[in-house]
């Protein structure tokens, strides 16, 4: 099996003996913008068409590239500006936090649950069973995950759908590799033998038992997870291979203002600026939980 | 400690001594010249492509037997020096002397008749066949001397030997060496009698051409020419900007003020001549758009003044069909569409489908990259006031290449993004049957009367007869409506002050009177 | 040692050869590829005359045995785009990619080991929280758009580097800086976290209390007990560097692998797409073999299961 899995000898002489679970102080301010932030996204992607001041997808070609309110030219009606059709910056803005929250937490949901399961099973199993999907594992891990997106995309073509299929599938397998290592040194504890020559069932350790002591991790995982796949999501659409114009999506809007960089600049920079703040603002959230639940943790 | 030091700084003196080296100025080579264009030749055979990228690389190294006069649009002499028509189906071209092959090759006519037998030959495949047919066979008078005798009257055959060339005229090609060394090897390693000959095909990256020395008619200003393939239009145009591109094709219309204001560059532009860029549908997939009344609703929803004047930024024009003015047998009757959209939803409920109902969800394919100026823009207005009718349309661009073959497959779609601009179609009548006759590979209407009116337009020897008839025929094409409102987008390129060119007509990219500046 | 090499080779072969099976099914299941054979004017049953030729009818498994007897004697296909075996159009762009990855690791090596260094040596200070924060910002933000940006800073603006190609030593620096930014990030962390682990041994505190100097002690014990595992994380990460490649070429227009799947896909160049993608795995999974044996080879007591 891969040394990847492994943590380095001299760590495992300090192994805590049983994951600490700190109490969710929050000390950093960094923490609460970024709560802010991602929250404000949620609220974003949820309450899109009453917040968007414009239909993202209505086109108004006398309108075109017009810059942001506050500059000359600009105007209140299109506070970001327009784009080289006339639509308005600001609601495809807003209807972009949909795509990329969709996209982010479809995602983490299908593939997070195909992990853990199979963490869960081969962890507590072991057997043929974990093998097989061990040896799966690895076998997705030495492909090229972009070119094995790229070609998924391009055999299925480019839609909302088979962005979350294609990112769900290569996205399995950093659940399940640290569910199994966890339940691999939990099920030899006491409590788990000691549940076990009570009578309790596989069934019942794993639910009871396993599984809230993993949730910690897994949670960590996921939080950092949608902002990995939103960047993804964000990387297919801006080579073309996303959603389909004239849907939103934030590395779709960027890949379009690519050509208007000098002339329209505000096309490019508030999709750049939404993707790496939202991207941000997750990894901080997730950096923070895995302290408080789970410092030893590897990701 | 001290010695690691030391080795650093001495690393990173070097680093920055190449840095510098590097920033000096590129061109201080003179007599090179890199074209960015925006897609590569999948062949280098001229009798065996349909694509712009082939075209623009044959037009600097095969010539044929005429030679187009670019100002007036008449013929000079080219590989022949003379020509007469001996009756309504026999032509003798009387060929130059003394000229050479790129390798040594001599040119006679025997290379002409094996040239256009090559075309014709069915096993051969050659997308030109289809304009051809009507040549029946080539006689050798003498080694200088050649007849060309058709099957029916031909009007436009010397259109079919005229450089600069386009898809359906016979460049010529060295007999001996294509015989030898097979297609496939000619296909990557072409040798014509231009004034430029091929030096290396980097395979989907760039064609090197050099110049001909032994060129017959003077050998060319510049030295070297690379034609690099820049599919992206920001990085072409950054490419000019920063000087790793002397001339680049297809300048995104948003970005023709910037790159004015820069200094060290300049835009040349011409009108596309040929076939502009256009929408099609798709009429032979038979539906609610075989209805001419459906066809002419969703030509009245698009406003293609607006799509000239605001999309292109005036760098186009509006034509009632696809076709240029300056053809031959243009007709100037025809009235420019007017859009109008409670117009088109009447004739939407007129022809049953009140609201868009009953029609499907229509497909609209084109290629991606800014070969077609602003194509995704267009395509996505297009969609968009479609949509205003009740109709859906969905997207579905493609790569240059992939599209190129999808658009074979005509039950695959509905709408299509098209053009074959450049080239120099200075007759009506090759144009329309490329666009609209049945017998055309790329034509999406089926309509017989159509058919009929165009063939007897090209079988018509005299000229004012042939000019009544393609003015019925184009008639007949409007009110069929197979194609949008037309636009014409212009050739715009982006060339660097250094640099002595100008665009010479719609998309030819030719180079043998460019220079650079020393 | 001998029974577990064998058995640990055997075991990257099996996964190549899985890895074949699911890129060639993958590949198939597209749509036709015999229209590209064609020219623009041939009949549908030219069209199926030739698919049966090519053995595109034939069943999966047939097709597939095919493919892999070709494939053991270095025929991978022909690409019709290039017009050149597949094989060769890759191979004459994987020294580009090569390039590349290189270039980008000993960049992210260069900031992320000195910063990760630092980082736990002068834990939780400012200049840890500072170079912590650094280090996520990188992780945040896309590539293509800190390559676009610096595109158009340094290039247009500033005219001090190429925009993009491949050739000198100065076209390599903006595309190995916008790949190493998202590395940098994770292997300054790891480093980090390794080290700190380290430090806290017991054998550290002890030689540090019998008086060897912090730096020493640092460089000499614990950097060479947190090394192999950055060593592995580094080959790791080598490897997807390599299959990463592909948005940074394409906005620098850098001919390498990763630009040639994107056109292949586009271009429905199917051998090639396949090539790359078995090239690379094969890179991939020769490195982890590489790394695993010299792993073992250090460290027996390791158990590998």
């Amino acid at each position: 099996m891969h040394a990847s899995v492994l943590r380095a000898p001299s760590e495992t002489a300090i192994e805590s003996t049983f994951p600490r679970r700190r109490s969710l102080a929050v000390r950093r301010p960094g923490v609460i913008v970024s709560v802010i932030v991602v929250l404000a996204v949620v609220a974003a992607g949820l309450f899109a068409p009453a917040l968007s001041p414009h239909d993202p997808v209505e086109q108004n070609i006398i309108d075109r590239l017009a810059p942001p309110a506050v500059f000359a030219g600009g105007s209140w009606e299109y506070a970001l500006g327009t784009d080289h059709l006339g639509r308005d910056v600001l609601s495809r803005l807003i209807y972009g936090a949909r795509i990329a929250l969709v996209v982010g937490v479809t995602t983490v949901i299908v593939s997070g649950l195909f992990g853990l399961a199979v963490g869960l099973v081969g962890g507590y199993f072991g057997g043929w069973a974990d093998t097989g999907f061990m040896r799966l594992l690895d076998i997705q891990l030495s492909m090229p995950f972009m070119l094995l997106a790229l070609t998924i995309i391009g055999i299925l073509g480019p839609s909302l759908r088979n962005i979350v299929i294609v990112l769900a599938i290569t996205g399995w397998v950093v659940y399940a590799r640290i569910v199994r290592a966890e339940i691999l040194s939990l099920r030899t504890r006491e409590f788990v033998t000691a549940c076990r020559s009570l009578g309790g069932g596989d069934v019942r350790i794993i639910v009871r038992h396993l599984l809230p002591n993993v949730m910690s991790s897994v949670i960590v995982v996921a939080t950092l997870e949608v902002a990995r796949m939103m960047l993804l999501e964000s990387a297919l659409s801006f080579l073309g291979l996303g959603v389909r114009p004239p849907t939103p999506s934030w590395g779709a809007m960027l890949a379009d203002g690519r050509v208007y960089l000098a002339t329209a600049w505000w096309l490019a920079t508030f999709p750049g600026l939404a993707i790496s703040l939202t991207v941000l603002c997750l990894n901080v959230l997730g950096d923070w939980l895995r302290d408080s639940l789970d410092p030893e943790l590897e990701v | 400690m001290r010695r690691r030091l030391a080795r650093t700084l001495v690393i990173t003196a070097v680093a920055i001594g190449l840095l510098a080296l590097e920033v000096m100025p590129v061109d201080a080579q003179s007599g090179r010249l890199v074209i960015g264009v925006a897609a590569g030749p999948e062949t280098l055979d001229p009798h065996m492509s349909a694509s712009l990228p082939t075209w623009n690389v044959a037009r600097n190294v095969f010539e044929s037997l005429l030679a187009r006069d670019l100002k007036t649009f008449g013929y000079k002499p080219g590989l022949a020096e003379s020509h007469r028509v001996i009756d309504d189906t026999t032509w003798e071209f009387k060929l130059r002397r003394g000229v050479r092959f790129h390798n040594g090759e001599e040119f006679n006519a025997e290379a002409v008749k094996f040239s256009i037998e090559r075309v014709l030959n069915p096993e051969q495949k050659s997308p030109s066949r289809g304009q051809n047919v009507l040549i029946d066979r080539v006689d050798v008078v003498d080694p200088y001397t050649i007849r060309i005798v058709t099957k029916k009257p031909m009007p436009m055959l010397l259109e079919r030997f005229t450089a600069p060339g386009y898809t359906g005229t016979i460049p010529i090609v060295p007999p001996k060496y294509v015989k030898e060394k097979g297609d496939q090897y000619f296909a990557a390693n072409p040798v014509g009698t231009g004034p430029f000959r091929m030096v290396r095909w980097d395979k989907a990256e760039s064609v090197e051409l050099e110049a001909n020395p032994s060129y017959w008619g003077g050998a060319p200003r510049i030295k070297t020419v690379v034609l690099k393939t820049i599919p992206e239009p920001a990085t072409r145009v950054s490419a000019l900007l920063t000087g790793e591109a002397d001339i680049i094709s297809h300048v995104p219309p948003d970005s023709v003020g910037g790159i004015k204001k820069d200094g060290r560059a300049r835009i040349s532009e011409t009108d596309v001549d040929g076939i502009p860029p256009h929408v099609q549908i798709n009429a032979m997939k038979g539906g609610p758009l075989a209805d001419v009344r459906v066809r002419q609703a969703l030509g009245l929803a698009i406003d293609m003044d607006l799509v000239v004047k605001r999309l292109l930024r005036g760098h186009g024009v509006q034509r009632p069909l696809p076709l240029d003015p300056r053809a031959f047998g243009y007709n100037p009757n025809l009235p420019l569409h007017k859009p109008g959209l409670d117009r088109a939803r009447k004739l939407l409920a007129d022809a049953g489908h009140p609201n868009g109902q009953g029609i499907p969800e229509l497909v609209f394919i084109f290629p991606t990259g800014g070969r077609y100026l602003m194509g995704e823009a267009v395509a996505e207005y297009v969609a968009q006031q479609f949509s205003r009718l009740g109709v859906r349309v969905k997207l579905s661009p493609g790569e240059y290449g992939a599209w190129l073959v999808q658009m074979r497959d005509k039950k695959s779609y509905d709408l299509g993004m098209i053009g074959w601009g450049g080239g120099g179609r200075f007759e009506v009548g090759d144009t329309m049957f490329f666009q609209l006759h049945s017998g055309s590979p790329f034509s999406w209407l089926n309509s017989s009367e159509f058919d009929q009116a165009l063939d007897r337009a090209r079988e018509t020897m005299d000229r004012d007869t042939r000019k009544q008839l393609y003015w019925k025929a184009q008639e007949i094409a409007y009110n069929l409506a197979a194609l949008m409102p037309a636009h014409q987008t212009n050739s715009v390129y982006g060339v660097r002050s250094d640099v002595v060119w100008e665009a010479p007509l719609g998309e030819m990219i030719l180079l043998y009177e460019a220079a650079k500046k020393q | 040692m001998q029974t577990w090499l064998v058995r640990r080779i055997g075991y990257s072969l099996v996964t190549l050869l899985a890895i074949s099976m699911i890129v060639f099914s993958l590949v198939r299941l597209t749509g036709d590829p015999v229209l590209l054979f064609l020219p623009q004017d041939a009949s549908a049953a030219e069209i199926e005359r030739l698919r049966e030729q090519l053995g595109f009818n034939d069943p999966f498994v047939v097709q597939y045995g095919r493919f892999l007897r070709s494939a053991l004697a270095g025929d991978f296909g022909f690409s019709l785009k290039h017009q050149e075996p597949a094989m060769r159009v890759v191979l004459a762009r994987l020294p580009a990619t090569l390039e590349l990855a290189t270039a980008s690791m000993v960049l992210t090596l260069a900031l992320a080991l000195p910063a990760g260094i630092l980082s736990a040596l002068k834990r939780n200070s400012w200049l840890d929280r500072l170079i912590m924060a650094g280090v996520v910002f990188g992780q945040s933000m896309p590539s293509y758009w800190i390559g676009i940006m610096l595109i158009l800073l340094v290039s247009v603006q500033w005219q001090l580097l190429p925009p993009f190609g491949r050739g000198t030593l100065v076209h390599i620096v903006m595309p190995s800086v916008t790949l190493a930014l998202f590395f940098t990030a994770r292997i300054a962390r790891l480093t980090r976290s390794g080290l700190i682990n380290v430090l806290k041994t017991d054998y550290v505190r002890t030689a540090h209390a019998k008086g060897l100097p912090y730096a020493i002690v640092v460089l000499k014990h614990a950097l060479r007990n947190a090394a192999l595992p950055i060593v592995t994380i580094i080959g790791i990460e080598f490897g997807t560097l390599l299959g990463g490649t592909v948005i940074t070429e394409t906005v620098f227009a850098w001919p390498g692998l990763g630009r040639l799947a994107v056109d292949a896909i586009s271009a429905r160049d199917y051998p090639v797409v396949q090539t790359v993608v078995l090239l690379i795995s094969g890179i991939f999974v020769s490195i982890n073999l590489v790394i695993d044996i010299l792993y073992r080879w250090i460290d027996p007591r390791v158990e590998l299961t």
